[in-house]
């Protein structure tokens, strides 16, 4: 298992040298010149000049690159020319924000997509299967934006049952936090429910095709039991991986459900980057994402590893 | 359909055969249709769209759908099914160009890279793998940002983004037909890396590609109307589906009808990009 893990951190952690080789270099894309671009609309030549001695603007790029790593490696991701807030502060406190999201989001499609998967393979052939694949196709297709849209305009609008946007924090009242994060979980978590749907249909087909499935139906074992018992646990094994990758594309899915409902979470965050030109936020938002996600695979490798000890070495 | 069952397709493309089998494709029919039909409406939208997409009529600001708006009008009073017609032409166009962008870049890195491997495969591989790290959507939000909000750079945005899902394709194509007996027969007769590239590993290569191109480009479509419904793509007043969505959730109370239609229109497309896709998948791979 040791193994395992240091050969993966021997490929995650280049990979995250790359990824911020490539965020550094997005500096690079901006047109003119980037200290006047960082400093934004409304600033003095003394902030310019700052901007540019801090960055090193007029050094080699290694160089400017080596200093920003640098700077990165100590926690400091530069200060946001919005707020004027440390940018580390910041990521901070809208983490969590998206990881709650993210983990009720990761509930929704658990709670769609396994109990679907698994009827739809047991009944396969059927209108109930066919139903479950055009859920699967139609959670693919829908975008999320549209689909959060157009449930604030049930829920909200016509109905009044559910707030339109906004967070409430768990500290203040975990029953009203849930309940503004209701529709954001269901619309991020309705997409994955459907790729999830798809796996687990394909993975209990497999499995009820075989020998162990055949050899219990033999001994006399209740087909109930022989899902349960036998099927189940075998076809949930690539699902563990497929769930533990999704929550790191549920990070990034949180953008636009954020932007929707107002959410102040990472997404947000990265949107509001992008419209007040403070690029420095944007660069550690894509950074911290491309971090998470990271994690995420090596922890699926390592779940992978874990339930299927051929494996480990 | 994932990149990997995507890349799985290993035969030689046989054209008859396989259009038989495509033209037996029932999902691949009915994506084709709806493709098909989007593309007359794209084609043909200065003589279907009933009205000037960007004429407003300030008689009839927010008009529910009615005959002479059928979907109604937007807070400008312009039609809102003119809009939708015309705004099929970015996300197409963001389609096309950006899975073209994509396939141009990441084909050819792809192949050099299953082909000489080495120093080449591993470098074009760890690029691949940093971009595929970097959630695709955040990518080409961050790329769109720093290039600067228009339709040309949120597909400049969208192509580089799904650049390493060509790469990975093509890569792991390449790996399998660079065993074949007729390479080393090649190689035998004394044709150059550049000749086996082109002439005998490229056409084997190509059935992954297209089918991945096809449902990339859903994804593609996705990906400019929620860069457009952020304010990164297509600029107003010029119709895009994805501006249209973000001007209509401030008057979903007073005119649902605006953010219903482009949102459809949305999903139709999708799910004919992706039955087009899955029925190409199952024509060229006939053993999937």
């Amino acid at each position: 298992m040791t193994t395992l893990l240091l050969r993966r951190l021997g490929v995650a952690l280049p990979t995250l040298l790359l990824v911020s080789m490539m965020v550094f270099g997005l500096l690079k894309l901006l047109p003119g010149d980037p200290a006047l671009a960082l400093a934004g609309e409304e600033h003095s030549p003394e902030v310019v000049e700052y901007l540019r001695q801090k960055y090193r603007f007029n050094d080699p790029v290694p160089v400017q690159y080596a200093i920003w790593l640098k700077a990165l490696a100590q926690g400091d991701f530069g200060t946001s020319v919005r707020t004027r807030l440390p940018i580390g502060k910041m990521l901070v406190e809208k983490l969590p924000v998206t990881i709650e999201l993210a983990i009720l989001s990761m509930l929704v499609a658990l709670a769609l997509g396994l109990p679907i998967g698994i009827f739809a393979a047991l009944r396969r052939g059927t209108a109930f299967d066919y139903g479950a694949s055009l859920f699967g196709l139609a959670g693919l297709s829908i975008p999320h934006f549209w689909l959060g849209i157009m449930l604030i305009l049930l829920f909200s609008v016509n109905l009044g049952w559910l707030p339109a946007g906004g967070f409430v924090p768990p500290t203040e009242s975990i029953g009203r936090n849930l309940l503004s994060m209701l529709m954001p979980a269901l619309v991020l978590g309705t997409g994955t429910a459907a790729i999830m749907m798809r796996h687990v249909r394909s993975a209990m087909i497999q499995a009820m095709k075989q020998d162990y499935v055949r050899t219990a139906r033999a001994k006399g074992v209740r087909e109930r039991l022989i899902v349960l018992r036998h099927a189940l646990p075998n076809a949930l094994i690539p699902v563990v991986t497929l769930g533990t990758l999704q929550f790191g594309e549920l990070m990034a899915g949180a953008v636009l459900t954020e932007q929707v409902f107002s959410i102040p979470g990472f997404g947000k965050m990265i949107v509001d980057g992008v419209f007040s030109r403070d690029y420095a936020v944007v660069q550690a938002v894509v950074l911290c994402t491309a971090a998470v996600f990271l994690l995420m695979s090596l922890i699926a490798d390592i779940a992978y590893a874990l339930l299927n000890p051929r494996l480990r070495t | 359909m994932t990149t990997i069952e995507a890349a799985s397709v290993t035969s030689a493309p046989r054209a008859p055969s396989e259009l038989r089998r495509l033209l037996h494709e029932p999902s691949a029919l009915i994506g084709g249709a709806i493709i098909l039909f989007f593309i007359a409406l794209a084609l043909f939208a200065a003589y279907i769209a009933p009205y000037e997409p960007n004429a407003p009529d300030w008689l009839a600001i927010r008009a529910a759908p009615n005959a002479a708006h059928w979907f109604g009008t937007d807070d400008l009073g312009r039609d809102v099914l003119s809009r939708v017609i015309y705004g099929t032409r970015a996300s197409l166009s963001a389609g096309v160009v950006s899975v073209t962008v994509a396939v141009l870049i990441g084909l050819p890195l792809g192949l050099i890279a299953g082909y000489f491997g080495g120093l080449a495969d591993m470098a074009i591989s760890r690029v691949a793998d940093a971009l595929l790290a970097c959630p695709f959507l955040v990518l080409a939000i961050a790329l769109a940002a720093f290039l600067g909000p228009s339709l040309e750079n949120a597909m400049i945005a969208i192509g580089i983004s799904a650049m390493p899902i060509f790469i990975r394709v093509a890569r792991a194509q390449t790996l399998i037909v660079a065993t074949e007996d007729y390479i080393a027969a090649a190689r035998a007769q004394g044709l150059g890396s550049f000749a086996i590239l082109t002439g005998q590993i490229l056409p084997n290569v190509l059935a992954p590609i297209v089918v991945q191109a096809t449902l990339t480009m859903a994804i593609a479509v996705l990906a400019e109307a929620s860069l457009a419904f952020l304010g990164l793509g297509q600029l107003p007043p010029a119709p895009s589906w994805g501006s249209m969505l973000d001007v209509a959730r401030q008057f979903l109370g007073e005119a649902p009808w605006m953010a219903l239609w482009p949102g459809l229109a949305i999903i139709a497309i999708v799910i004919g990009f992706n039955l087009l896709g899955d029925g190409l998948n199952d024509a060229l791979n006939p053993r999937d």
